[in-house]
């Protein structure tokens, strides 16, 4: 069930854990989402402050 | 304490009600960036099992060649995979398409046909299911619809997670892949990102999910031979069901944002009511056969095996079922305390809507920003989700005199005190005057000439509360007993991908 870790297929098991790992690096993005998300919420809320 | 303040506390209390669904989202939300470093990725690893793939037909003809040649174009061992279109007695070209395609294909597609169809979408998968379990060849099963565009790499990032043996199924992330998706598949696609990119991933987090997606749902052999080697007939949501059930039985089921599939969904909302009504059934059935599981364990149930019972995934479940309940409690509450203490009522419509203006900015923020192609084609959908009337009474709430005082001002107007007191009416109740304005946006859109007016309609009361209204809808249906004989949506053969 696994691939012969020769093959230059994008199944190879190298190339699996290359995909995993790249993909785990994308998740990390997550936290700059997070935190672009709540200043922008921040924002808001001063915007907010400024008006009233 | 005297009778008054026995009923400002209820009404306060029916306000409470309607801010919980709001927090619970928001809770969710604040979930997703902890799955940067709480993610199934760290267990998954190379794993390349011999997959079925079982595709339910019925007068398909229009898609299922495209969805069939893109799965034999998968990245992935031809050797390992097999596809059993099962057609469920189609009166179309079903038939040709998929004879045709297994000839191009020989030995990797199988057509099977079902003499006698109609039963519905779980019945059709049993057919498939038997036949893939009959010998040892299967070692995992991909179950989707006939419509879904799968990319090169998906099926790949979603058997790499059943390298671990404690996963019973992993889903895929379903984005709204119509080639020139109108207003109501926008909407959907903005909505898909909130209810599975996002959603999902707090899932994961929880380790408690909701529902595995029926148009791209991975099982391990031993999970579909554990959970009795089919697919639930006796409910709407079998895709629900059978995710329970995984669960009940101490495996984890994965959402796998990476494994990106493409499928047409609505372009009208008639058709997505029909659509959704029958999911939102399928939930008040599920919430029903599963009472001994809500809140029923200790919070912390890892001992048990699953984390179902847990406090957040209740609450999240809940808030989903119960929004109608919970927006109508907020109008009568906000409309009671209206009548009963003026200064009250101001002071908790203000609250209760800031509470919401501070979730609708977060929210939508962090969709837009996780799904960058979703963001392109539906931003404003994602905008105004909830509807310009909810932004307007946003607004009421975060700039007081906003619409009584500052715009009449600016219009060279001044606002009687009927109209004054009409329009804090209104903004109190709209909760509920846009649940059931959804009712007339369906209605107006099956009148001649009514598609563009209901579009514009659509936008006014908000895709948000559409939604809420179906779910309504839905409970009304299971309250009466209404026939649950299987209403397909009809695809077109729109995805491009």
């Amino acid at each position: 069930m696994v691939a012969d870790d020769e093959t230059r297929e994008p199944w190879s098991p190298a190339a699996m854990r290359r995909e995993i790992r790249a993909d785990q690096r994308g998740e990390r993005r997550l936290i700059v989402l997070g935190l672009l998300a709540a200043a922008i919420t921040g924002v808001a809320l001063v915007v907010r402050a400024m008006v009233a | 304490m005297t009778w008054h303040d026995v009923l400002v506390v209820v009404l306060l209390m029916a306000v409470a009600a309607g801010i919980i669904p709001v927090i619970a989202g928001l809770v969710q939300y604040l979930l997703v960036p902890v799955h940067a470093v709480k993610n199934h990725l760290g267990a998954a690893a190379p794993y390349l099992p011999r997959v079925v793939v079982v595709v339910p037909a019925w007068n398909e003809g229009a898609v299922l060649g495209a969805s069939l040649e893109r799965l034999m174009g998968l990245e992935y061992p031809p050797d390992r995979l097999r596809v059993y279109v099962v057609d469920d007695a189609s009166t179309d070209d079903t038939p040709d398409v998929v004879l045709a395609k297994a000839a191009e294909h020989p030995g990797r597609i199988v057509h099977l046909r079902r003499a006698q169809g109609g039963q519905g979408k779980a019945h059709t998968l049993n057919h498939g299911i038997e036949r893939a379990l009959a010998d040892d060849w299967m070692e995992a099963l991909l179950i989707m619809d006939a419509d879904v565009i799968y990319r090169p790499d998906s099926l790949r990032k979603m058997t790499r997670h059943l390298a671990d043996p404690q996963v019973g199924a992993v889903t895929a992330f379903i984005r709204e892949g119509s080639g020139k998706p109108g207003t109501v598949s926008k909407f959907i696609g903005y909505e898909y990102v909130t209810a599975q990119a996002a959603a999902r991933r707090a899932q994961n987090v929880m380790g408690a999910m909701a529902c595995l997606a029926g148009g791209a749902q991975l099982h391990a052999r031993a999970n579909l031979e554990a959970v009795g080697g089919r697919i639930d007939t006796t409910t709407l949501a079998e895709d629900t069901f059978t995710t329970f059930l995984t669960q009940l039985d101490g495996r984890t089921v994965v959402f796998e944002p990476a494994a990106v599939v493409l499928a047409e969904e609505p372009d009208s909302v008639v058709a997505l009511w029909k659509q959704r009504v029958r999911w939102a059934r399928g939930n008040v059935q599920i919430t029903r056969r599963f009472t001994k599981v809500w809140f029923r364990r200790p919070f912390s149930s890892r001992g048990a095996g699953h984390r179902l019972s847990s406090l957040t995934f209740g609450a999240i479940w809940f808030s989903i079922y119960l929004l109608p309940v919970a927006m109508t409690a907020a109008a009568i509450g906000l409309v009671g305390l209206y009548f009963v203490d003026h200064d009250v009522a101001r002071t908790t419509f203000q609250g209760m809507w800031w509470v919401a203006v501070v979730a609708y900015v977060f929210i939508t923020s962090m969709t837009l920003l996780l799904d960058r192609e979703t963001a392109r084609r539906s931003w404003v959908q994602g905008l105004l989700f909830p509807g310009i009337g909810a932004i307007v009474v946003m607004l009421a709430a975060w700039v007081p005199g906003l619409w009584e005082e500052r715009v009449p001002d600016l219009l060279g107007m001044e606002m009687s005190a009927t109209g004054v007191e009409v329009l804090t009416l209104v903004f109190y109740a709209w909760t509920v005057i846009a649940m059931l304005s959804a009712w007339l946006v369906r209605w107006v859109e099956a009148l001649p000439g009514g598609k563009w007016p209901s579009r514009v309609l659509l936008y006014v009361v908000g895709f948000g509360p559409v939604l809420c209204a179906i779910t309504l809808d839905a409970y009304a249906k299971q309250w009466r007993g209404a026939s649950t004989a299987w209403d397909k949506t009809e695809k077109t053969g729109r995805v491009v991908g």
